[in-house]
């Protein structure tokens, strides 16, 4: 069983995995993104964020879209998984998530969202302290626990990256479990991933030049390589895809 | 690949995976073949600007999206990358001497400001001017004063 391949060979077998299956693909982020932004537009229009009232009511809706965000993001992950093992897939495969354990998914994006909010819940204090005393110390300190939690956040929180794609592929596992088995898919493959996020940013850089079009085809890129990836750390990569003994010779 | 020594359930896997391949060849001809048209397309709207940078980046993007796992491009393709890469550096190039001539010459930064003020209804140093560093602005030439002493003439 062949694992571990290299991260040009990964973006090579989805760069070939999604010819001739753009449409859909492009479909699914189109309707993703479409329901995302005209919530959020939706929210910023009907209520005055320069209230507090205005502004927590804007942080709990955003909030609220993310948790169901992640319910769509299951189903993204489904879409692509598919793909990735040369399966059938289909535009419905976007609400996957809702018919298999939604609760799941927010449960996970829950606790991901809470555990980020206190990593940074030190650093904020220290902000908010500089802004009403005006100490300097205060500012070097927020400065410090900033570096500390951008630490913290790789370190650990990059452990749950593939829990989303874990659940699409056994819903019937238990949250902690879900997060358990991607701490340990994880481990040891932390900056491998990380390599590969940052491999996409000449991509995105174009998606900006392009005013966010190009990004209906390198969205469906991206997620491709990233299910590639949980194939390959699931060692599948090498049974179920057709283009993945030409890399063994 | 050698078909000599395998098995006939092999050979049969062989032909779809080739007939697969196949269909993703003329996927990806047909994506570089889009590609070259926006790489095109970038070069004829030039003078444009906006739509040079955004035909230009789409170009370049499916250009690379469409080699599959190929590592060498199509031709389609390396003619899209080198049309929008013109593209887009002429028109960066264009926008920054544009910039430059503007900030540099009195007159003409005399003119952009009566344009601004008539698109806008405010003034350009009002508006914008405080955000930028004091030398940014050329000095407008000053109108001879009406009072003049005896000395002066």
């Amino acid at each position: 069983m062949k694992t571990n391949n290299s991260t040009t060979e990964l973006k090579a077998m989805a760069r070939e995995e999604l010819l001739g299956k753009y449409t859909t693909a492009m479909g699914i982020y189109f309707v993703f993104t479409f329901f995302l932004m005209s919530v959020s537009i939706l929210s910023n229009y009907t209520i005055d964020v320069n209230t507090t009232y205005g502004m927590i009511m804007n942080y709990v809706i955003s909030f609220i879209i993310s948790l169901i965000s992640s319910v769509f993001s299951v189903g993204i992950c489904h879409f692509y998984l598919n793909i990735g093992r040369t399966r059938e897939y289909h535009f419905t495969d976007l609400f996957y998530g809702f018919k298999h354990h939604p609760d799941k998914a927010i449960i996970i994006c829950f606790l991901i969202y809470i555990v980020t909010l206190l990593v940074f819940v030190p650093s904020i204090i220290c902000y908010i302290l500089f802004a009403l005393k005006h100490f300097i110390i205060f500012l070097l300190l927020g400065t410090l626990f900033l570096l500390i939690s951008i630490f913290i956040l790789f370190r650990y929180l990059l452990l749950f990256a593939l829990s989303y794609y874990i659940l699409a592929d056994f819903p019937d596992l238990s949250c902690r479990e879900i997060l358990v088995k991607s701490s340990e898919l994880m481990t040891g493959n932390r900056l491998r991933y990380i390599y590969l996020q940052i491999s996409f940013l000449g991509f995105i850089l174009l998606g900006f030049v392009s005013c966010g079009i190009a990004f209906l085809w390198i969205y469906p890129y991206m997620y491709t390589t990233n299910a590639l990836f949980y194939l390959d750390l699931m060692g599948e990569l090498s049974n179920s895809s057709p283009y993945s003994n030409l890399y063994e010779s | 690949m050698d078909f000599r020594n395998q098995d006939s359930s092999n050979s049969n896997y062989s032909n779809i995976e080739n007939n697969n391949a196949n269909t993703n060849r003329s996927s990806g001809a047909g994506m570089a073949t889009a590609s070259m048209v926006l790489g095109i397309l970038s070069l004829a709207t030039l003078l444009c600007i906006y739509p040079a940078f955004i035909l230009g980046g789409l170009g370049i993007a499916l250009a690379l999206l469409s080699r599959g796992r190929e590592k060498k491009l199509l031709s389609q393709a390396k003619t899209a990358i080198i049309f929008s890469c013109i593209g887009i550096t002429s028109t960066l190039v264009m926008i920054i001497v544009s910039i430059t001539m503007v900030f540099s010459n009195p007159e003409l930064f005399k003119m952009y400001e009566s344009m601004y003020e008539q698109m806008t209804g405010e003034s350009f140093e009002d508006e914008i001017g405080n955000y930028l560093p004091k030398d940014f602005i050329p000095p407008t030439e000053e109108a001879p004063s009406q009072t003049q002493t005896p000395a002066d003439i």
